[in-house]
């Protein structure tokens, strides 16, 4: 038998240690494929057997889990253990992770979710790991300075229409996890915050994601809604005043 | 002694489970932190907060998982870059990463993988370090990793393998005392001619840990306190070379940030103890 090179250890290696039901399920898959044929007799290359081996596949495995139980603690108690065992199973053989960081592993979660067979028996199951997710990514997404009320309070009215409006990095529009309508989820400070929004806000809070002034943000509400100029701009100046007071707002002057 | 020289000896790892301590209080006599890397590739929020209050009481090092510098498929050039801006933004005192693999395809099994100790993944891993310090900028440590298997095709010891690599890529060495021990245990080498064949002059930081016993071999776990076995390795690197920056990992079971300040402070007691020796037979 040829000792394999260094590339050729590591995809045995990777093979085997990812393999979703352990070292020697893994060696019979491969023997299967036919596509390895050195890879038996394990004592052949490896020093340690199916044992140690085994350690490698576990931790790779159990580390995953943790995570997700960690970022899906809702998800795994609204399914159980074992389900969601089989679920992250599923995950990590459609998505393996591909970033260097633990902190993005959970990024396709809830899409995954939406189309898994465990969605027929839990159809809000991916709003809810949508909710969690959103939870994750305010969390530490970047710091940036906000608009202050008294800022606001400074302003000459005829510098209101050019106002540039724009959220925070660490604020999320998503649907409700177990009801109608939209949530906010956003960072203020250290702590994560959340509330529900009328449809007005949920219409034109991820508009602000990219970007507008006050006076294009009025004359959106104006085309949405059909309200009257004057009652939009009454309106819009009544949501900037809160989004100011709850820090949803860069400070963008 | 220089007694800056001594107080390198305490550090500790900055673990989340710390950041409100750390943040209302004084990190006391901790003399630096590390930090993980790829924990701080994400902008804002908590985790910064805390790290900018360290920076500005105490050095940082930053501590790489993930660079992978022995992937046959070669080190992510996109990971080289946002390693890059990190350093920028954190200015750590030096950078390190491990001595092993760690994905394959684009990959990451978050885990650090024992390679082959053969001249080819010398030549390989040698290469790819000299490719992140020039990216970098900077000299990189590299530590040697614990593991539970072995290869059929290792032409060398482990630590030859170690020292050939760091002599190839001239990098620094963090020596993990505690992967010594556990690798010594469970593939059966002697870990103090280990520790005494690394070149003093290579030696830029100590890890020292807990591990767990599991029968058959010993675990890596991280989960508890530092045993006397891994204390002795250390006093007797420590004599030979003199003082290093010496961190204890606690990653499991994370005690209380007096408990882990505590390992600090006796891993530092130790070190002056070992030093004193150390000139007394000079």
């Amino acid at each position: 038998m040829q000792q394999p090179d260094l590339a050729q250890l590591q995809r045995r290696f990777w093979r085997l240690i990812t393999a979703p039901r352990g070292v020697e399920a893994g060696l019979d898959e491969i023997a299967r494929r036919g596509d390895d044929p050195d890879a038996r007799p394990l004592a052949a290359w490896l020093r340690g057997g199916v044992e140690r081996l085994d350690i490698y596949a576990n931790m790779y495995f159990y580390r995953l889990l943790d995570v997700l139980r960690e970022d899906f603690a809702r998800c795994e108690a609204r399914v159980g253990a074992d389900d969601f065992h089989d679920l992250v199973t599923d995950y990590l053989l459609a998505f393996p992770p591909d970033a260097p960081s633990l902190r993005a592993l959970g990024e396709r979660f809830a899409d995954f979710i939406a189309r898994h067979d465990i969605a027929r028996e839990h159809p809000r199951l991916a709003n809810l790991a949508r909710y969690e997710w959103a939870r994750v990514e305010v969390f530490d997404a970047a710091d940036v300075a906000t608009l202050a009320l008294e800022q606001l309070a400074a302003l000459a009215p005829d510098a209101l229409p050019e106002l540039p409006l724009q959220t925070v990095a660490a604020a999320r529009v998503i649907d409700a996890p177990d009801g109608d309508g939209a949530l906010l989820v956003w960072r203020r400070g250290f702590l994560v915050y959340e509330r529900p929004l009328d449809a007005r806000e949920a219409q034109l809070l991820p508009v602000l994601a990219q970007g507008r002034t006050f006076e294009a943000l009025c004359q959106a509400l104006h085309e949405q809604s059909g309200a009257a100029e004057i009652e939009a701009v009454q309106h819009i100046a009544q949501l900037v005043a809160r989004w100011t007071g709850e820090q949803l707002l860069r400070d963008l002057q | 002694m220089h007694q800056e020289k001594l107080d390198l000896a305490r550090g500790v790892g900055l673990r989340r489970e710390h950041f409100t301590h750390l943040l209302e209080h004084d990190p006391g006599d901790v003399a630096w932190f590390e930090i993980i890397s790829e924990n701080f590739f994400e902008p804002g929020g908590r985790p910064w907060a805390v790290l900018e209050k360290l920076r500005a009481e105490r050095p940082v090092v930053m501590h790489g998982v993930a660079m992978g510098v022995g992937n046959a498929t070669g080190i992510s050039r996109d990971y080289l870059a946002r390693l890059a801006a990190l350093i920028e933004r954190v200015e750590p005192a030096w950078i390190s990463d491990h001595l092993c693999w760690g994905g394959f395809g684009g990959h990451y099994a978050h885990d650090l993988l024992p390679l082959p100790y053969t001249e080819e993944a010398v030549r390989h891993v040698a290469a790819q370090v000299r490719l992140a310090q020039d990216v970098l900028g900077r000299r990189m440590l590299l530590e040697n990793v614990s593991s539970y298997v072995g290869f059929e095709i290792s032409a060398m010891s482990e630590v030859e393998f170690v020292c050939a690599v760091a002599a190839e890529a001239d990098c620094g060495l963090l020596l993990d005392i505690n992967n010594v021990y556990v690798s010594a245990h469970n593939h059966g080498f002697d870990a103090g001619a280990y520790v005494d064949a690394i070149p003093a002059a290579r030696i830029g930081q100590i890890h020292l840990a807990g591990h767990s016993d599991q029968g058959d071999y010993l675990f890596d776990s991280h989960d508890g306190p530092v045993i006397d076995a891994v204390w002795a390795l250390y006093r007797r690197v420590i004599e030979r070379v003199g003082a290093v920056p010496t961190l204890i990992e606690w990653d499991e079971h994370i005690p209380s940030y007096e408990r882990l300040a505590g390992e600090a402070r006796a891993a530092g007691e130790l070190s002056r103890s070992a030093c004193e020796a150390r000139d007394a037979a000079a």
